[in-house]
């Protein structure tokens, strides 16, 4: 396969690869980091990827699996990503989350979300995924992501209003 | 739209009923200005979805840039071969061709040096066994004087 077919592919899967890697990882230097080494391993595997019947699945899959790694890996080594690296959100992402603070509020509240949960979440409310496409990037059946995404809805509801009616009672 | 329908599809959406279709027109509705206060809070969770689906990244693909594609790689292999394989031919041609690019006068001229050459050597040699033999006087003296000294 040719790097200009191999680019056409996957060029498009940037962004979506990104914030895939963003919400698993939170830090934006982290989340790039992930999108460079998913980008490497499908290059070095682009021969298998027409295989694939749908590459964009492909990938996210990829990306996913990858970042779980990351994420375990940092786990066992103590190193708490979530809270150290908070602060180096690019400073565009940041100016627009002090905008909207009710937004940034689900941007917490997404945080504390279970990963799995957290990523059907992002490709199911985000993404805008249908359910078998879900299925095939968690490699999960149809019914467990109804299941997941269900209860993360309604954590992110409760949370919120949790938050809401506080923030009214206290004004 | 009316309330009705928006609140049957938020329940249905909580439920995880929902499919993308209704899931957009629900993301229409809070995105408009027209919400009802009671659902205001959810407001901000469409709100975020939208504005998660705006993230954006700079990353370039610069790992890619710098790989060769496999065919010329493997090709590479081929050049020392291929290298080796002209230089020998060259050598041979060269060798193959070279005595008949002497002249006959240049061979006449190497005839010339090599008589010269050898008169030279004939005169050393001549002139070095002149001097041996004068030597074999010494030998004679050598030979007396042991005698003497035994």
């Amino acid at each position: 396969m040719q790097k200009q077919e191999f680019l056409y592919i996957v060029m498009p899967l940037k962004d979506k690869l990104y914030r895939m890697a963003k919400r698993i990882l939170v830090s934006h230097d982290e989340a790039e980091d992930a999108v460079q080494e998913v980008f490497l391993k499908l290059w070095n595997g682009k021969d298998s990827i027409k295989k694939y019947s749908k590459p964009e699945a492909f990938a996210m899959t990829m990306t996913k699996n990858y970042c779980l790694d990351r994420l375990k890996s940092k786990q066992a080594s103590n190193l708490t990503i979530v809270h150290q690296n908070y602060k180096s959100y690019d400073s565009r992402t940041e100016d627009q989350v002090e905008a909207k603070d009710g937004v940034s509020m689900v941007f917490e509240i997404m945080k504390q979300l279970p990963e799995q949960q957290r990523i059907i979440l992002q490709l199911r409310d985000v993404e805008e995924y249908e359910y078998s496409e879900i299925a095939e990037v968690m490699e999960m059946n149809e019914t467990a992501i109804r299941v997941n995404l269900s209860r993360a809805r309604k954590i992110v509801r409760e949370e919120l209003i949790k938050k809401y009616n506080y923030g009214l009672t206290k004004n | 739209m009316d309330l009705q329908k928006i609140e049957q599809l938020l329940d249905a959406y909580f439920e995880g009923d929902t499919d993308v279709a209704d899931e957009k027109m629900l993301k229409a509705y809070f995105s408009g200005d027209e919400v009802a206060p009671h659902l205001e809070p959810y407001r901000e969770m469409f709100a975020y979805f939208a504005q998660a689906k705006s993230e954006k990244t700079n990353v370039e693909v610069k790992t890619i840039q710098t790989e060769k594609p496999g065919i010329l790689k493997s090709m590479r292999s081929w050049y020392s071969i291929a290298a080796l394989f002209v230089v020998a031919l060259g050598v041979t041609f060269f060798l193959q061709n070279n005595p008949n690019q002497i002249t006959d006068a240049e061979r006449i001229e190497a005839e010339i040096a090599f008589e010269k050459t050898k008169q030279a050597l004939n005169f050393f040699s001549h002139q070095f066994n002149e001097s041996a033999s004068k030597l074999k006087v010494l030998n004679e003296f050598e030979e007396s004087t042991n005698k003497i000294f035994k």
